[in-house]
């Protein structure tokens, strides 16, 4: 059964202005540097290039790991699955930023071990991960700052770790970004979206997305009305928390940003089954990167937010607080 | 500045041709290989690396003309090894490179099975570098010939030794080390204790998994888990070789940790074998040296103990020792968890503890149960004897009341709960008051 319901309600509040966005240049150097980093550092492994092109105060948020805690994530997904292969379906680039919709292949062939932690045992079956980030250059042109998502409820449960609830199940399709008279206005779009979640006002939602309209999440794929009722249903649980925008990137047709989600869940959440989740008083925290596509006339096409799932079920209380690893 | 004589590049025979359609049992060829060890490498020398079976390839500093290392039986000084190659498991062939190091006087033995290649080792004051493993990790034709090698420090006895520039201490340690992907390999304990430098502990029946950089070299180490089945299995083949070495002959124990002698000029044997007094042929055997003319100023020579002490008894894994084996019955209730319940919480329901449910379940961490889980409760822990008749307890009920012995002290049940959270008192109250 989709577990459709479990997603957040993102009430606004910004804390940065989402800039114009401008038809990116193909030739930017901060698109190769992107593209190096999936090539050299993923796909064959060379974390001397690490070095090259991350600064030294580089820092991975939310987690805040560092140039070698970076290192040492990419030497463990190596390590458990040699034949790995990612593969960008989406990169924008746009000014000194940049956004990654990263998908990651292997067979997970050897223990999965990060530093002091009870290695995950090989399934050597494949493995398909998703990754989003949202990257920032500094000055010498290094990625100083990532905003990155992951979901380690797909994850879990694709080793056998966890009872499989839902899948992220968006198709492992590449794009790039068309030219669309809408990027101008991208980010005063976004903007708008925003601001209509925060307000609570879904009828103006519904209304701005395409009528071919799909939603992805952890929790499984929406068309319109349900990715609007699934948002309706979790902001109805969830009250006194603020949104904050960290950064957008867009370029063509697409749209990046990552974000912060903080809130108290002190209301009752019914999931689409009726079962009512009881509120546990609890912060919630997140952090999403979400990729939207537009169309000519500025409506949502499509919107990717990844998250862990499995951190959100932890915070309402329905899996234990840890899981046995994070690989990102 | 140390000098490099290359002289002597041994081996590498050009492959058996293969006959049609003969395919080797994986165990019957392990067994066979293993037997045969009794027939060579009989009573090795201390400071001595054996051809134990086919192909070793080896790369040897010394006088070529007078060491012969390309065939079974054959050879040579470890101090005048510079790498070693033994060739993978060939399920048509049989071919399956074994070589046995006995690196010092001192008790360790070092079994290396198949598809490895060990680089740059050198024989440093005190500690054993065992250089860089490498090794093929194409998919097994047959797991238990999985590439790596072994390590075995009898009981009472510490070895202190690199590998991929990372250190360890083996405590009377029975251990294999095998290539699991070019960039990660496990250290699989049977016997003893192995520490990591600045890293984990391992003890019998628990495996640390190394994540390696691109050169080698191990960037982080995991937190121990128990074998699993391939290593369990790999255990006794370790155990079984070892075992036909020792019972062939080859002292490992009782003569203390050896001397590495760096000549000077001017040295020559009999000088070298006065001041450790030992006889000058004792250091002739332990360094596979035949002219005793033949020596160099930097050359490092190992000086065996005099004298010896007899071999330690049968090695025997504790594997099963340490990895909780326990019983499922027909009637062992399924537990299905709900919301908010710890293990903790239904180990105390069903009277079984948290460790048995952990290994009935393999559970890879106690912490990651969920609602909705169903866990098997096991009814009790395999000590060999038989199999407990059905309980005919229906599904999720428990077994047995909870142990008494396992009641809060009374002073937990006493103590002033003011100010304490709703939740925990009624937390406290649930133990006190089943």
């Amino acid at each position: 059964m989709r577990f459709r319901s479990v997603t957040l309600v993102l009430i606004l509040c910004f804390c940065g202005q989402a800039r114009a966005s401008a038809q990116g240049n193909p030739a930017s150097p901060y698109r190769d540097a992107i593209r190096r980093l999936v090539d050299e550092v993923y796909n064959q492994g060379q974390i001397g290039a690490v070095d090259e092109l991350f600064a030294a105060t580089f820092t991975r948020y939310p987690a805040a790991t560092d140039r070698d805690g970076f290192k040492r994530n990419i030497l463990a997904l190596r390590a458990a699955m040699p034949d790995l292969e990612a593969r960008p379906l989406l990169l924008i680039v746009e000014e000194n930023s940049a956004a990654l919709h990263l998908s990651i292949h292997g067979t997970f062939v050897a223990d999965m071990v990060f530093p002091d932690s009870v290695p995950i045992p090989a399934t050597n079956q494949p493995l398909a991960l998703i990754v989003s980030s949202v990257f920032v250059f500094n000055e010498q042109g290094q990625i100083s700052i990532e905003w990155n998502a992951f979901d380690n409820l797909s994850f879990l449960a694709a080793i056998g770790l966890l009872e499989p609830v839902a899948f992220w199940s968006a198709p492992d399709e590449a794009f790039t970004p068309a030219a669309s008279p809408a990027t101008a206005q991208a980010g005063a779009l976004i903007a708008s979206y925003y601001q209509a979640l925060n307000a609570g006002d879904f009828d103006f939602i519904q209304g701005w997305l395409s009528p071919d309209f799909v939603g992805y999440n952890p929790f499984g794929d929406f068309d319109r009305e349900g990715y609007v009722q699934d948002w309706r249903s979790l902001r109805d649980a969830l009250s006194g928390f603020t949104i904050a925008i960290q950064m957008t990137v867009a370029e063509g047709d697409w749209i990046a940003a990552a974000y912060s989600l903080q809130g108290t869940f002190d209301r009752v959440f019914v999931l689409p089954d009726e079962t009512a989740v009881p509120p546990t008083g609890g912060r919630i925290e997140l952090t999403i990167v979400t990729v939207h596509r537009f169309d000519e006339q500025g409506r949502l096409r499509q919107i990717r937010e990844l998250y862990d799932g499995y951190s959100l079920l932890a915070q309402i209380k329905l899996v234990p607080d840890q899981p046995p690893v994070n690989p990102q | 500045m140390k000098r490099c004589i290359l002289l002597c590049v041994l081996t590498v025979a050009a492959l058996a041709p293969r006959p049609a359609g003969a395919q080797v049992d994986c165990a019957t060829h392990i067994n066979a290989v293993i037997e045969g060890l009794a027939g060579v490498c009989a009573d090795l020398g201390a400071g001595q690396v054996c051809f134990a079976h086919e192909r070793v390839a080896a790369t040897v500093e010394g006088a070529p003309a007078l060491v012969s290392f390309s065939r079974p039986d054959d050879r040579a000084a470890f101090a005048s090894l510079r790498n070693m190659q033994t060739s993978p498991f060939d399920a048509f062939t049989g071919a399956w490179g074994v070589a046995v190091i006995r690196p010092s006087a001192a008790p360790p033995v070092l079994l290396l099975t198949g598809d490895v290649q060990l680089d740059n080792r050198s024989i440093a004051a005190g500690a054993l570098d065992l250089g860089v493993l490498t090794g093929a990790v194409a998919e097994l034709q047959c797991p238990e010939a999985a590439p790596g090698f072994s390590l075995y420090v009898p009981p009472g006895d510490r070895l202190e030794l690199a590998l991929n520039e990372a250190g360890m201490i083996l405590d009377g340690a029975l251990v294999t080390v095998r290539q699991q992907t070019p960039n990660s390999m496990t250290l699989a304990v049977f016997q003893g204790q192995v520490s990591i430098a600045g890293g984990p502990v391992a003890g019998a029946g628990q495996t640390l998994v190394a994540v390696t950089d691109n050169a080698g070299s191990v960037a982080f180490w995991s937190a121990p888990r128990l074998h699993n089945d391939q290593e369990s299995g790999q255990a006794q083949i370790v155990a079984g070789a070892l075992n036909v070495l020792l019972d062939a002959g080859m002292p490992v124990s009782g003569c203390g940790p050896s001397t590495v002698h760096v000549v000077q000029p001017g040295e020559w044997i009999y000088s070298i074998a006065r001041r450790y007094n030992v006889s000058p042929q004792a250091i002739l055997d332990a360094n596979a040296l035949q002219n005793p003319n033949l020596l160099y100023a930097g050359q490092q020579l190992i000086i065996p103990c005099a004298g010896g002490q007899p071999a330690v008894g049968p090695i025997v894994p504790v594997q099963q020792a340490a990895q909780r084996e326990v019983l499922i019955c027909e009637g062992s209730p399924r537990h299905r968890v709900a919301r908010g319940e710890t293990l903790y919480g239904i180990s105390r329901r069903y009277g079984v503890p948290v460790d048995d449910i952990v290994a009935a379940n393999r559970l890879v961490s106690p912490g990651l149960i969920y609602e909705g889980q169903e866990l098997i409760i096991p009814c009790g822990v395999d000590s060999g004897a038989a199999v407990p008749a059905d309980t005919g307890q229906p599904e999720g009920t428990p077994a047995q009341p909870p142990n008494e012995d396992e009641s809060p002290p009374a002073d937990f049940c006493q103590q002033d709960l003011s100010g304490v959270p709703p939740d925990l008192k009624e937390f406290v109250d649930t133990l006190c008051n089943p």
